[in-house]
This record gives structure tokens, sequence and C-alpha cells, in this order.
């Protein structure tokens, strides 16, 4: 595997450990599709960001694109309390509705910003190492890489220092608020932080695919996890690296996108639990001769 | 206008059209977000249907990006029984995994640069321009169909969505029903994506159907209303990106369909926001209004014998400003309730039995909340203030005889002090 492929690959289990992380707590909280909203809507920060910045990002624009993630937030709470949308049909409409303006940007700026559709679609991780940045004069690597691990370092201080809170406002809402903790204040970060990783995941895997990184691998997390979270964790980002690196591979023997390859890796993976899960996989399910419709979870965990 | 534009905005409203029908049922569920996991899901099967036929036919996408989204609907039932009862998360797992697949077999494709693989591309963002006469009439026809089988099963296929445990405790085959609904939204979804795109063809199905609902309450007319809404969307997108060249139908298309829901928010006749707005003022004015006819009547009352109270009166003892009091005479006096006189006010017969209904409400609403509520003497008064101009004469009888009261009884101010100290 030659250098730049290994700084793909790292690129790849960077935002997969990031998205794994923050998709465990949306994935517990039933907000799954709100992360596929989000990831949608941060399309015409980041299309403003490069217009105003030029050929590349700068990483204090991106952080104003992010903006554009609480903003549909804001925008489906206003729909469904104020307006008296249903819930569903407000993330609907607020996500396709930015991510056209997003789109409509692209177009009419065409010759002016350096996105395009396909960008969009997948992204363009392959082309990510040969963008380097130097600090005194010592090579320091491909720019994104830089940003990826700050900003993977900074969620992880974030879940750190709030395991407690996230944790609490995962499990029981209705409990944390009752602990008089501000309960608003750490959905906002979590909305923030997936906000920001879906902004910094987008030049590596596009504004789509993010959603496979955010969903798939705590997926696979839940169904290893026995009812602890960190291990639940753990083995979502687990699953994110393992999948870059399998889709890495995929990719160079197919010739294909890289980033599509390593979503279809985790959905592989997710596919193979299936199978040989313990409990609910199908072999075990084979060997009992026995069907479980919907069999409960074990423990805290439901 | 030429005539192969002709054929493409008649096609883009058809698919317009069937699309906004059919989203009306996923709306009813709750669930008009799989509109979008099914949507996505297609692109898999439109790349290995090019994949394997080398074609670019109507015909054979059609199949690819059909047995795709069908299969994609299949996998998230799966999801939901070995991951438990998580719809978002089964939605969001099929989307992203079978949209990452699509993308693929599309990048495959493309790098093995065999084949013409422009007219893919159109399939994400849709390009409705690129429609040749041929795919309007496979394409549109599909809609129509739709569009028609929808408006004559809504009345079944709406009860099942709306309450599906009534349909089947009435013996009706509600899978069978559901399965009707997921295969004609899956048709729409596959004829739509020529206009509108993969990426972007939840709005088409949400958008018309959420607008819908603002004007109307009835299914039948949410239908049709949400079907022109999506034609209409559907001919706007089309319209303005033939203006420029480099333009996706499918933005633009959804823009448009924003444009005609935040119409609906704001201007609908009842459920919108102009009108509650609107609702909220007038019940404002109407509290403005009984409470100074009621101040009138009170002054009265407290000087038997009088006929007129006498504006500085009234204002030192309802503590109003100059302009508050002159606003406030002006809108009661036009209401019929008070008459200027000389030497003050004189409220007029409908004013005598307005400001005396409010009082006895006011009074009434107190003696409840002291005996049945428990609450103190020294606290009623706030709470019925505001109460005094909500009690309808039902729940006027309803209190009454909570509190075992006949019809006529009027609690004076003695009395009201009396029972409070008695009960």
């Amino acid at each position: 595997m030659s250098t730049d492929g290994w700084w793909v690959v790292g690129m790849g289990a960077l935002v997969a450990v990031l998205c794994a992380a923050l998709g465990t707590f949306l994935y517990l909280r039933r907000l799954s599709m709100l992360g596929d909203a989000i990831s949608h809507a941060v399309l015409p920060g980041i299309v403003l960001a490069y217009f105003i910045s030029g050929a590349r990002e700068s990483v204090g624009l991106l952080l104003g694109a992010a903006l554009f993630g609480l903003l549909v937030t804001y925008l489906i709470d206003w729909l469904t309390e104020k307006a008296g949308m249903q819930q569903d049909a407000s993330i609907g409409l607020s996500f396709t509705l930015l991510f056209s303006l997003g789109i409509v940007l692209v177009s009419v700026w065409a010759s002016r910003v350096d996105i395009d559709a396909d960008c969009v679609l997948y992204g363009d991780i392959a082309l990510l190492p040969f963008d380097t940045w130097s600090w005194k004069g010592q090579s320091m690597g491909p720019r994104h890489f830089s940003m990826l691990l700050g900003l993977d370092v900074l969620v992880g201080l974030l879940l750190w220092r709030g395991y407690k809170g996230m944790q609490l406002l995962a499990f029981d809402r209705v409990f944390a608020a009752s602990t008089g903790m501000a309960v608003g204040l750490w959905h906002w970060l979590l909305m923030g932080g997936v906000s920001l990783a879906t902004v910094f995941s987008f030049e590596a895997v596009g504004a789509i695919l993010v959603v496979a990184f955010l969903v798939i691998p705590p997926a696979i997390g839940h169904l290893w996890s026995f009812g602890s979270l960190p291990r639940m964790l753990t083995i979502a980002m687990l699953a994110g690296v393992v999948s870059s690196f399998l889709g890495y591979g995929l990719a160079v023997w197919l010739d294909s996108s890289i980033a599509a390859c390593m979503s279809t890796a985790a959905l592989l993976l997710y596919g193979l639990s299936w199978i040989i899960h313990p409990q609910r996989g199908g072999l075990a399910l084979l060997l009992k001769k026995r069907r479980v419709p919907h069999a409960p979870m074990m423990g805290r965990m439901r | 206008m030429d005539t192969n534009f002709a054929y493409v905005l008649a096609g883009s409203m058809l698919l317009g059209a069937a699309a906004g029908a059919v989203g009306v049922f996923g709306l009813l569920r709750k669930n008009s977000l799989v509109g979008e996991t099914v949507a996505h899901s297609m692109l898999p099967g439109i790349g290995m249907a090019f994949l394997l036929s080398g074609l670019k036919n109507s015909w054979i996408l059609l199949l690819g990006s059909v047995v795709s989204a069908a299969l994609s609907l299949v996998f998230v039932r799966w999801v939901r029984r070995f991951s438990g009862p998580r719809p978002d998360a089964a939605l969001a797992i099929a989307l992203s995994g079978f949209y990452g697949v699509g993308i693929v077999l599309l990048t495959f494709i493309q790098n093995r640069g065999t084949g013409d693989f422009s007219g893919l591309d159109h399939v994400l963002f849709g390009r409705a321009a690129a429609m040749l006469q041929e795919d309007v009439w496979v394409f549109g026809g599909l809609a129509l169909v739709v569009l028609v089988m929808a408006l004559l099963g809504h009345r079944s296929m709406g009860l099942v969505a709306f309450n599906p445990d009534f349909a089947r405790s009435i013996g009706w085959p509600v899978r069978f029903y559901e399965g009707a609904m997921a295969g004609l939204g899956i048709l729409a979804i596959a004829a739509g994506i020529r206009a509108v795109g993969i990426v972007l063809m939840a709005a088409l199905l949400v958008i018309p159907a959420a607008t819908a609902r603002y004007w109307t309450h009835r299914l039948g007319v949410t239908l049709v209303l949400s079907a022109l809404f999506g034609a209409l969307g559907g001919a706007m997108g089309t319209v303005l990106s033939s203006a420029s060249s480099s333009m996706p139908t499918g933005p633009l298309t959804v823009l448009s369909l924003c444009a005609l829901a935040l119409l609906g928010i704001v201007f609908a006749p009842e459920r919108g926001l102009l009108s509650k707005v609107l609702r909220k003022h007038r019940k404002r004015l109407q509290s403005e209004r009984e409470n100074f006819v009621k101040g009138v009547v009170q002054c009265l009352e407290e000087r038997p014998g009088t006929q007129t109270v006498s504006g500085s009166v009234l204002r030192s003892r309802m503590g109003l400003s100059a302009r508050e009091y002159y606003r406030n005479v002006r809108r009661t006096v036009a209401a019929g309730w008070i008459l200027p006189v000389v030497g003050g006010l004189r409220p007029t017969e409908s004013g005598w039995t307005e400001g005396r209904r409010i009082n006895r409400l006011h009074r009434l609403w107190e003696v409840y909340l002291n005996r049945k509520a428990g609450v103190p003497i020294d606290r009623v008064h706030e709470s019925a203030e505001v109460i005094e101009h909500l009690l309808t004469p039902e729940l006027e009888r309803d209190i009454l005889a909570e509190l075992g009261l006949c019809e006529h009884y009027a609690p004076t101010v003695e009395i009201h002090l009396h029972s409070a100290t008695g009960a």
C-alpha cells in the first residue's frame, strides 16, 4: 500500500471514529434520521464557506458552515411547534430546502467554487493526500488529516468530560431534566457535534455518504453491546475503522469510489453480524429452529 | 413553446401529481421519510440494470429501480426485526447502505469507461429537460396510472394508513392495502426521480402533502390538493431550470414547493400563522371590550341610583391612561354597549347585560376555585380575570351543577365573601 493509500485509510478511519462516536448517541436517542437531515442541510454553509475563502477551505469558515446544521434543527422545531406541521414532514421539508439551496449555489457559482456535484455525492477522499501543509518548514502531511484529527480530539474531549450527561440524556431524558441538568444545552452540543462532523467529513465522503458512517457502525455496536454503553461505543468505532480498511481494499479491487466502498464495507459488516450474532443471528436462529420476532434486547439497552 | 418542451412539462407535472398524491398516505402514517429511503435505494438498482444490460432504456432502468426499492423495504423490515424497534435507524441504515452500494456501482461504471454514462448522472439531481418523448410516455403514463389508482382507492387506503388496527378489527386485508400503498409509492418514486432526482425525491412526496394539510381536513380534498401542488411544483421547477442550461430540475422544484408550502403556512384559513395571529388579536380586543363594560357596570352597581359614570372615576378605578380610556370608549361605543352622554358614560341595554354577565362569570369562577379547588380567597381574583372571558354557557352550566347551584344563582360580592368564610 502506498503512502497516499495509508493517508486515505487514516482519514477514512478518523471520519469513521468521529461519526461512530456521535452517531452512537443519535442512534440511542432515535434521531438517526435527524443525522441524515443535518448532513444534507450543511451543504449551503459549506458552499458559502468555499465561496468566501476561495479554493481551499479554512477552519473558521467551516465552523461557520456547521451553523447550518443547527439552523435545520431549529427550523424543524419551529415548523413542528409554531407552524403545526407533523414532525416527519417538517424534517423532510427542512433538509430538502437547505440541500436544494446548496445545489443551486453550486450550480450558480460553478466557475468560482471548487466543489462539484460529484464531491457532494461521494466526496473526493482520493485527492486529499495531495493537499499538504507544513509548519516551521516541517511537512505535516495532508491538511485535511490534521483537521480531522483536531476535531476527533475535540469530540473525544467532549465525550470524555460530558460522558455522564450524554449517557443520561440518551437513556432517560425526563429523569435527566428532573435532576436539573441543562438538557437543552446537551442536546445542542450533540447536534453541534454532528453538524461539525458532517461539515469536516464533507470533503472526504460527501454530504450523503456520511449518513452511512453515522448510522451503520453504531448499529453494529448496538448489536454487540450486550447492554453496555462503553462496549457499544468501542465496537462502533472499531467497526468504523475496520470498514475504512476493508473499503479501501474493495475500492482498489473494483477501481471505484473509496468513500462509497467504505460505507459498503460497513454495510457488509452489519450483514455479517446478522449471520453470526450468537443470540439473534441467522445461524443461531437456524440452530434453535425458533423465530423470535422483536426479541427484546438484553439488560438496560432497549 | 416547442413540442418537446410541452411534452417535458406535461411529463413533469404528471410525475409531481402522482408523487404528491401518494405522499399523502405516507404523511397519514407519520412515516413520510420512508420515501427518502426508497428513493435513495433505487440507485444500486439503476446502476445494476445499466451494468447488466448496457442500455439506458427507460423500461430496464425502471425495472432495476423498482426491484432494488422493494428489496430496501424488505431490508427495513428485517432490520426492525433484528435490531429492535428503531424505525428511524432502520430507515437510515437502508438509505445510506443502499446509496453507498449504488455509488460504488456508478463510479465503477464511470471508471471502467464503457458505455454512455451521462444519462445516469441526471438520475441523481433530476433533469426533466433531458427526458425524451419516449421517456415521457413511459414515466408519465406510469404516473397517471398511479395517480388514478391513488384517487380511486383513497378511502380504503386512507383508513388503513390512518388506523391499521381498526381496519384489521373489521376484517380488512390490511397487508394487502399496505402492500398496495408501498407499491404505488415505489412506482411514483421510480417515475418521479426522472424529474427531481434521487437525492431530493423525498421533497416531492412530503412537501405537497404537508402543504395540502394546511388547507383542508378532508382526506379526498387533501389528496387532490396535494396532487395539484405536486404538479405545480414540477411545472415551476421545469420552467425555471429550462431557463438556464446548467441548473438541475430537482433543487428548483423543491424550492418552488417550499414557496407553495410557505403560502400555506402563512395564509391558510384555519391553521395558518396569519389566521392564528388574527384570532389571538380578535380575542384580545374582545377581552378588552368586556373588561371595560364590566368596569362601567361595577361602578354603577357600587353607586345605586346613578345612571352615568364619569370618565375620571372610571379611569382611576380601572387604572387607564387617557389614551387607553378613549380607545376603549371608542370600541365599546362601536360595539353598541356604551353611550357617551353629558357627564360621562351610560351603558345601553346590551351593555348592562354584557357587563353583568362578565361580572357573574368572574364571581362564579372565584366561588368555584375557592370551594372546589381550595384556593384561598385572596388568590382567586387573578385567575378569574382571565377565565371570565373564556367561559362558554355550557361551561357555566357545568360549573353551576358542580357547585350544586340553580341556574339563576347570581353571586354578589357579599355572598361570595360570605361563602368564602362559611365554606
